[in-house]
């Protein structure tokens, strides 16, 4: 248990420093002259207050409290971690935003798709890339057609084709 | 009074064949997001915001308001069928429902949800009617303190009763809040937090944080836990309808229920958990055999799956009348009437009557096609159970990258999707509950707008929050919320220890 405590203390220590940072931030916000009650400094500034309470309490009840609640973590107690599984389908994401500009909207939701598909257990890569290279097609189509919204075909196609 | 004047009016604009089909259209894509594990009302309707930009928003919202019925239908066939609840409202049917069709009776727990679905769905879109024009002037009396004063009563709500601590749900609030800071000060034109990235000035959108933290964090949090993603379908057997019996232990159970839910999504509490759990409480200490609670009691699904129904129905009346959010859904909603420059609350009631009435007519009439698409189609809808999940989940991610990257082809945007997505996650495991973040970035923004106002109005004195008798009230309420909820879960820890 105490892996899961030191967690809550770090979400904690996070939570405060993203305050203090917000709240320094905050004080550097220009305000026009004009403003004389109640610029846009206030209120971001009451925030990071809370946050930094709200980060101080985490922590204490991370490292002194009884914890909270009975029903507490009692979901997550015994996870059974999968991380090359969760690395896999972050990588669907990371993928998309690397390729899509180059090779396209649908070869980079075929990556997508295939990298998330196999997080979930699938293991058919050429049959999850073909589903994911189709669903990206149709919706090019769809969306280059139908609602007039240009999707990037590639830059790589794009000179093969006008090169 | 003139409510069936209204309602009349309403049904005008609903059953023209254009807005019926629109209506159908919600109901069933509804009913096929809730039967789907994974995506709900909440992340269907974001990713909708953007298609349905160039709709008319009468059409736009009945299709949202069967959408959002349809989910709650759906997600109880999933509780019962795989004891995975399709929404959060589901969870208490997992525990009867899924006993019941491993008993062979899945039919009928299928059926008792549906119809005790429908009558809740029914008598809480009347008593909206019923009670929005009511609230409607009670809401003309408020003043922007009084507003600033509601929506932390929504704060205090959303925090204190989703997830498992008070803590962790102020923390996702404030979360939700911080995030909605980013982008231009709508008062003054300055633009704050946004680090110079040009993109960031209009804010980082509801769509985009909707769907990185429903969508992508979801399906991240999913991947990382092998032992959440084993399902277990049980085919419907046994007869096709209720026996005489299931009928007489299932009609109180509706009505009690509605009750519960209905005041539950009506005051700004917020939420459909906790109305069926109370429901299921109550059934099962009236119940003659309280026994078979846990074993696959008829009464276990009855009553539960009518509140959360009526508490569905009931979220609708402090969002209409006083635009103000209580679910996740229903902060989305309030996105999407922003979208069209439609600011609900009292003023929406006399300006766009076509709009409200004939949302309400539909729900209505929703209601009626929902009972036809659950009761003899539901075979048709089990299928989509079989979809392999790895396709499932791909989908869904397509889905959201294209309702993200789609609108506005910026990369900045595929970045906050990851990085919010890594956020949802890593929420998802350390237990902190998603929809507070959700209420805090679209109240957020809102609740500063109040503030400053009240104070304008009062000339920089911050007294006037307590002064007025509305805004204190609504600030005693807020801080006894919190306060009970701390109670409440201090005792129960301390119990805990002592068992």
């Amino acid at each position: 248990m105490t892996g899961r405590f030191n967690a809550h203390a770090l979400v904690g220590l996070a939570l405060v420093l993203i305050g203090a940072g917000l709240f320094i931030s905050a004080q550097e916000i220009h305000v026009s002259p004009a403003v004389v009650l109640l610029g846009p400094r206030l209120f971001p500034s009451i925030v990071a207050v809370a946050l930094v309470v709200l980060g101080v309490l985490t922590i204490a009840s991370a490292l002194f409290g009884s914890h909270d609640g009975p029903e507490a973590g009692s979901e997550n107690d015994t996870p059974e971690n999968d991380w090359p599984a969760f690395l896999t389908a972050l990588a669907g994401p990371v993928l998309f935003l690397l390729t899509v500009e180059a090779l396209g909207f649908a070869v980079a939701t075929a990556l997508l798709f295939a990298a998330v598909a196999r997080a979930f257990g699938s293991r058919r890569l050429i049959a999850d890339l073909g589903v994911g290279l189709l669903m990206g097609l149709v919706v090019l189509l769809v969306f280059s057609y139908g609602l007039g919204l240009l999707l990037p075909v590639g830059s790589v196609f794009d000179s093969l084709l006008g090169g | 009074m003139d409510v069936f004047g209204n309602l009349a009016h309403g049904f005008a604009v609903a059953l023209t064949p254009l807005n019926l089909m629109w209506s159908l259209v919600g109901v069933t894509l509804g009913t096929a997001i809730g039967i789907l594990p994974g995506i709900g009302p909440a992340l269907t309707i974001a990713l909708l915001l953007p298609v349905t930009y160039h709709l008319d928003p009468t059409a736009a919202f009945i299709m949202f308001g069967g959408l959002y019925y349809g989910a709650m239908y759906g997600s109880s066939t999933t509780a019962i069928l795989i004891n995975t609840p399709g929404e959060t409202g589901s969870l208490v049917t997992t525990i009867d429902g899924n006993k019941m069709a491993r008993a062979g009776r899945g039919a009928a727990a299928l059926a008792t949800s549906a119809i005790g679905s429908f009558v809740a769905g029914v008598i809480g879109t009347l008593l909206l009617a019923l009670l929005a024009p009511e609230v409607v002037k009670l809401a003309l009396l408020f003043g922007p303190a009084d507003y600033f004063a509601l929506m932390v009563v929504a704060f205090a709500a959303v925090s204190s009763l989703l997830g498992s601590s008070v803590l962790r749900g102020l923390v996702s609030l404030f979360i939700g809040i911080t995030i909605g800071l980013v982008g231009i000060d709508q008062q003054t034109g300055q633009s704050r937090f946004t680090f110079g990235v040009l993109e960031l000035q209009d804010g980082l959108g509801v769509v985009l944080v909707a769907v990185a933290l429903f969508a992508v964090g979801e399906a991240l949090f999913l991947a990382s836990r092998a032992d959440l993603r084993r399902e277990e379908i049980v085919p419907v057997k046994g007869r096709a309808f209720m026996t005489r019996e299931d009928w007489a232990r299932s009609w109180k159970p509706w009505l009690r229920g509605t009750l519960i839910g209905f005041p539950f999504g009506a005051l700004p509490a917020g939420g459909t958990e906790l109305p069926t759990f109370i429901s299921y409480k109550v059934e099962k200490s009236l119940a003659k055999r309280p026994e078979e609670f846990g074993q696959g009691a008829i009464e276990g699904v009855a009553g539960p799956e009518a509140a959360n129904n009526a508490a569905v129905a009931g979220v609708l009346v402090p969002l209409l009348t006083f635009g103000l959010p209580t679910s996740s859904t229903a902060a989305i909603m309030l996105a999407a009437f922003q979208q069209y420059g439609l600011q609900p609350g009292p003023l929406l009631f006399s300006s766009n009557s076509a709009l409200v009435w004939g949302l309400i007519a539909s729900l209505l009439i929703g209601n009626a096609m929902l009972l036809v698409l659950n009761l003899p189609l539901v075979g048709l809808w089990v299928r989509l159970l079989y979809i392999p999940q790895p396709w499932l989940y791909g989908g869904i991610s397509v889905f959201a990258m294209l309702g993200v990257y789609g609108i506005n082809r910026s990369l900045v945007d595929v970045m906050a999707l990851i990085a919010i997505g890594l956020l949802g996650c890593l929420m998802r495991r350390l237990d902190y509950p998603i929809a507070p973040v959700i209420v805090g970035l679209i109240l957020g923004p809102l609740s500063e707008i109040q503030f400053r106002r009240a104070v304008q109005i009062s000339q920089g004195d911050l007294s006037v929050f307590v002064t007025r008798p509305i805004s204190a009230g609504l600030l005693v309420l807020a801080a006894l919320m919190l306060a009970g909820a701390i109670a409440a879960h201090w005792r129960g820890s301390r119990q805990a220890a002592t068992a």
